[in-house]
C-alpha cells in the first residue's frame, strides 16, 4: 500500500472510527478527534506492522481502542467498577436531547462494555471482529454484551413506559 | 418487553453524527505528508525487499544444490573403491604368488 492508498482507505474508515471513539468519549467531540488524530497517524507510522490477518478498519480501530485506553489510563479502565454506575438511570433531560439519548444509555457501562455494545449495535460488527479489536476472547465479548443488554434493556423499558 | 431489535434500532436512531469530516481529514493528511514515509509503504524499498528475497531464495537452493553433489560426489568416490575392491575376494590367496 502507498502513501495515497492509505490516504484514500482512511477516508472511508474516519468517520466510523470517529463515531465509535465519540461515543467511548461520551460525545466529547474534541477528545474524541484527537485521539482519532493520533490513531491515523499511529496507523500510518506503523503500517509495517499490518499483517492482513485481520481487515485494516478492524486494526484501526484496534490501535483507536488502544489510543483511548492509553489516554483515559489503564488504571481507571480496571479500577472502574459497574456496580458503581449499574443502577444509574440518566435523568429525563439527558435522554430528552436526541443526541445524548445514545451516551446517557451507555454512560453506565464499563469502558469494555461500551465498547463492545458500540461496535456491535452501532457498526455491526461481529463477536469474532470484536474480540479482534479488543483484544479479547470471543467468550469476554459475549458475556459483556449479555451484561450490557441486560442493562440496556432496563434503561430502554424504563424510558418506554414514560 | 425491550428486545434485542429494539436495542439496535435505538442505537441507529442516536447514532452520534460525526461533523467536519472535510477539516479533520485535510489535518491528518497535512499531518501524514509532513512525516516520513514508513518503510513498508515506500516502492523503491518493497522493490528491494523483493529482490533481497529472490536472492536469498536462489542463494538457498544453490546451497542445497552444493550440498546435494557433494553428497553425491562421496557416494560415487565409496561406490568405486567398493567395486574396485569386489574381485580381490574372488581371487585365492597366495594366487600371484608364483613359486
Amino acid at each position: 500500500m502507498t502513501r495515497e492508498q492509505f490516504i484514500a482507505e482512511i477516508s472511508t474508515l474516519q468517520e466510523p472510527l470517529r463515531r465509535f471513539l465519540l461515543g467511548m468519549c461520551h460525545g466529547d467531540a474534541f477528545t474524541a478527534d484527537d485521539i482519532a488524530q493520533e490513531t491515523l497517524l499511529k496507523a500510518y507510522l506503523h503500517y509495517g506492522t499490518f499483517q492482513g490477518r485481520s481487515s485494516f478498519s478492524t486494526w484501526l480501530l484496534r490501535i483507536g481502542y488502544s489510543c483511548f485506553c492509553n489516554y483515559i489510563g489503564k488504571r481507571i479502565l480496571e479500577t472502574e467498577s459497574i456496580t458503581e454506575k449499574e443502577n444509574l438511570i440518566p435523568s429525563e433531560d439527558d435522554f430528552e436531547k436526541d443526541c445524548n439519548a445514545l451516551y446517557a444509555a451507555i454512560d453506565g457501562l464499563p469502558a469494555s462494555e461500551k465498547a463492545t455494545v458500540l461496535l456491535f449495535y452501532m457498526e455491526d460488527y461481529s463477536t469474532r471482529e470484536i474480540s479482534e479489536i479488543l483484544g479479547m476472547p470471543s467468550v469476554t465479548v459475549r458475556s459483556h454484551l449479555h451484561r450490557a443488554r441486560r442493562h440496556l434493556k432496563k434503561i430502554l423499558e424504563h424510558y418506554g413506559e414514560r | 418487553m425491550v428486545k434485542d431489535k429494539d436495542i439496535k434500532q435505538f442505537f441507529l436512531q442516536h447514532k452520534p453524527e460525526v461533523k467536519n469530516t472535510g477539516p479533520f481529514l485535510k489535518e491528518v493528511v497535512r499531518q501524514i505528508n509532513a512525516l516520513p514515509v514508513p518503510a513498508a509503504m515506500n516502492p523503491d524499498r518493497q522493490k528491494e525487499d523483493c529482490i533481497r528475497l529472490v536472492i536469498e531464495v536462489s542463494r538457498r537452493d544453490m546451497r542445497a544444490v552444493r550440498l546435494v553433489v557433494g553428497v553425491l560426489v562421496v557416494v560415487v568416490i565409496l561406490s568405486a573403491i567398493t567395486v574396485s575392491m569386489l574381485p580381490a575376494d574372488f581371487i585365492p590367496t597366495g594366487f600371484f604368488q608364483f613359486k
